[in-house]
């Protein structure tokens, strides 16, 4: 009877083989199919991949080194995510460089906050050294974020263009689920703010260059007018403080 | 400036100086630079009218001519710390931050002279810092505070002039006014004349007052030589500086001679008249001593349509209890000059100070109400100079317990306005009866208790207004809820506050 079990358990031979082929073979189709169709344009968004104490790809900087910390937090139960603690006095950031062309782009994540203010807390994109982005509501529990940017063409801009998480208030913030795709046209307004970087920065370059020349009319005084106004004046001052000066 | 109660100390003579003076002055321009200077280059962008200042400034640093209203001495400036600095938010406004910063001690020094009182000279120098228009003009490359300086300069040399008895000794100071003259004139167009001609009528009155020997018999015979020579000496520094500003527009070949100077004055006073209409930022004359229309100078470009995210602005308006209780010091000041009106000439050459205050208010305010073109609300800044030194001197003269209780009373008053708007009715309501039972209370037990109640209680209030309204002169972001709570005039039937 147990023989028998196990002859009817039994797989003809070399079909165990085929089983592990094909089982691999979908797995990788799988694995392959998935990274083509993720359109996510962040490298290392889900903050999975990394060594040590470093997430791939992911830059940490901070103005004071020794104020506050920069985390990956990488539990094997739950997804990664990018934390910073801040006691006030610094400006740390997580950033990672991405190659943007013109066009409209929805970056979003799941953030949790305890900072103060709340608008010390950023997730958005730095470009053409001004960093736009959104901020989380009140709240210690995770919520989902997002903003649409608007940028305009790469030469436009001095430097490459970074995703960064930032924290400039008193508290610890953590993001994750960091997702950037491009999105095909310019979106309606709802669910998230929509911010006209490419505006923005052209406005700004703008500002920078208002010095337009405005003409005088022609000239047409006398030169020696000048000099003889002015010792004119020079001379009745001269005259008056003399004046005041006698007994 | 009480001409009628300290009549122990000489109006014609300098007060004495004390440590307690040195220690004053120096805690106000340290509070000053620190308010002054403290995050300058916000907002990293041209703010309003800097459009104007900085572009001549680069345009003079590229030879370039720029025709604009007024006379280049802050394009000049902004130019020269363009050049040493680079083309950065703080080199714009480092020029209006220090001209701001020397106003404070300079309006405590002429407070002091002014108000013969330590405890004015410190109330008209913190007016001076606390207030927004004043503090938010001194943070950003604007005309305003450069002129204001330079007249404030030249009224301490006038009353440095007055209280010299030796003419010859005080003829030093009429040469520094007329150079402070001819700076204020070059820095604002026209408008500082009416300063020039307010401290040259009142250095001949102590002309006058010298030459007649008895302050009761005018003798003008003997003093019109002197007034004379008074004027040419300060008519001819004035011009003289005022001429040479204009360097520039000679040396680059944009003006050729004078009568092209006489052709630009002529151009712009002919462009005022034709500045009639409506302007989204004007504002009646009337509407200014009660601040009905601050206007603003900056805000945050909202690139995003978040209404959760904080939102940060710039405004050109003042303390407004500062402002309503000025009003109350004048009217109370007109008001004595009113009832002394029999005597009124006698007591101006008994005691100039109190006059010139007056005087200076109605010059620079009743100037406007027959001009056509549209107004801001930043042309009430000369007369509300004056208004803080009357605003002083009613609260030395309370802390002295020489005020009377209807002055006192009005002092309080103001503040029942500032209270509604900012707390309700309720709380209002409550605070005021407070307030009101302990001011009943200390002008039972002794009216020098409640006069010294009253000052404390306006202090108090000044400086809690000056906290609450801090990030609407200077640009801190706050929530869309705190910002609109500030804003207290807003509504159908109300000149809206920007």
């Amino acid at each position: 009877m147990r023989a028998c079990v196990h002859r009817s358990q039994e797989l003809r031979p070399g079909m165990s083989r085929w089983i592990a082929v094909t089982m691999f073979a979908v797995c990788a189709i799988s694995i392959a199919a998935t990274a083509l169709c993720d359109d996510n344009l962040l490298v290392n968004g889900d903050l999975s991949q990394g060594s040590k104490d470093t997430p791939l790809v992911w830059r940490a900087d901070t103005l004071i080194a020794t104020a506050g910390s920069l985390q990956w937090i990488h539990p094997a139960d739950a997804p990664g995510e990018l934390r910073i603690s801040n006691d006030g006095s610094n400006i740390a950031q997580w950033s990672q460089p991405v190659d943007l062309d013109r066009g409209w782009y929805l970056l979003t994540a799941e953030m949790r906050s305890d900072a103060k203010p709340a608008n010390g807390v950023v997730l958005g994109i730095r470009i053409g050294g001004r960093t736009f982005g959104v901020s989380p509501g009140e709240g210690r529990a995770w919520s989902h974020v997002g903003a649409y940017f608007k940028l305009g063409d790469r030469e436009e801009y001095d430097a490459k263009p970074e995703i960064v998480c930032q924290l400039s208030a008193k508290g610890a913030v953590s993001w994750r689920q960091i997702r950037l795709i491009k999105v095909a046209q310019e979106p309606a307004s709802g669910r998230y703010a929509q911010i006209d970087v490419a505006q923005a920065l052209a406005a700004r370059s703008e500002r920078k260059s208002i010095a337009r020349p405005k003409r005088y009319a022609l000239a047409a005084g006398a030169p020696w007018t000048v000099p003889f106004v002015m010792l004119l004046f020079a001379a009745i001052a001269v005259a008056g403080w003399v004046r005041l000066g006698r007994d | 400036m009480a001409a009628h109660s300290s009549a122990a100390r000489d109006p014609w003579r300098a007060p004495a100086w004390s440590r307690i003076d040195t220690i004053a002055l120096a805690s106000l321009v340290a509070a000053a630079t620190v308010l002054h200077f403290w995050h300058l280059g916000y907002p990293p962008e041209i703010v309003f009218d800097e459009k104007f200042t900085v572009s001549q400034a680069r345009c003079y640093l590229m030879h370039l001519p720029y025709r604009t209203t007024h006379p280049p001495v802050a394009a000049m400036t902004t130019a020269v710390l363009m050049w040493v600095l680079g083309d950065q938010p703080v080199a714009w406004r480092i020029g209006s931050a220090t001209l701001g910063t020397v106003l404070v001690g300079v309006t405590y020094l002429l407070g002091r002279r002014v108000l013969n009182s330590g405890v004015g000279a410190t109330c008209v120098a913190g007016f001076v810092l606390c207030d927004g228009l004043f503090l938010a003009d001194s943070r950003l490359c604007l005309w305003e505070i450069y002129y204001l300086t330079f007249l404030a300069v030249a009224y301490l040399m006038l009353a440095r002039f007055v209280q010299t008895p030796d003419v010859r000794e005080g003829r030093r100071y009429l040469a520094i006014m007329g150079a402070m003259l001819g700076l204020a004139l070059g820095s604002k167009f026209a408008l500082p004349a009416i300063g020039a001609i307010l401290v040259t009528v009142f250095a001949a009155l102590s002309l006058i007052v010298r030459m007649s020997g008895s302050r009761d018999k005018i003798d003008l015979r003997r003093a019109m030589p002197l007034i004379i020579d008074m004027v040419a000496l300060v008519g001819g520094t004035t011009a003289f500086v005022y001429l040479g500003l204009f360097f520039l527009n000679y040396w680059f070949g944009w003006w050729g001679g004078i009568e092209d100077h006489l052709t630009y004055v002529k151009q712009e006073l002919h462009s005022q008249t034709l500045m009639v209409g409506a302007h989204p930022y004007a504002s009646q004359w009337w509407t200014w001593p009660l601040m009905l229309r601050p206007l603003l100078y900056w805000f945050q470009t909202n690139f995003f349509n978040d209404p959760q995210m904080p939102t940060s602005s710039i405004r050109g308006m003042g303390n407004p209890i500062v402002w309503w209780a000025v009003v109350a010091a004048m009217v109370s000041a007109i008001a004595r000059a009113v009832a002394q009106r029999e005597n009124f000439l006698r007591e101006v050459l008994s005691d100039w100070r109190w006059a010139f205050v007056v005087v200076g208010y109605l010059a620079f305010y009743i100037v406007w109400i027959p001009v056509a073109r549209y107004k801001f609300i930043y042309y009430y800044m000369p007369a509300l100079y004056f208004g803080f030194f009357a605003l002083a001197d009613l609260l030395d003269r309370c802390w002295n317990g020489r005020a009377k209780t209807v002055e006192q009373g009005a002092l309080l008053a103001v503040l029942v306005p500032a209270l509604l708007l900012s707390f309700g009715v309720f709380a209002a309501m409550v605070i005021t009866i407070l307030i009101a039972a302990a001011y009943a209370i200390a002008t039972w037990r002794d009216a020098r208790v409640a006069g010294k109640f009253a000052s404390v209680i306006f202090l108090l209030a000044v400086g809690g207004s000056f906290v609450y309204f801090l990030p609407l002169w200077t640009g801190i972001p706050m929530s869309h809820s705190a910002f609109d709570a500030r804003l207290w005039f807003r509504g159908p039937g109300l000149p809206n506050w920007l």
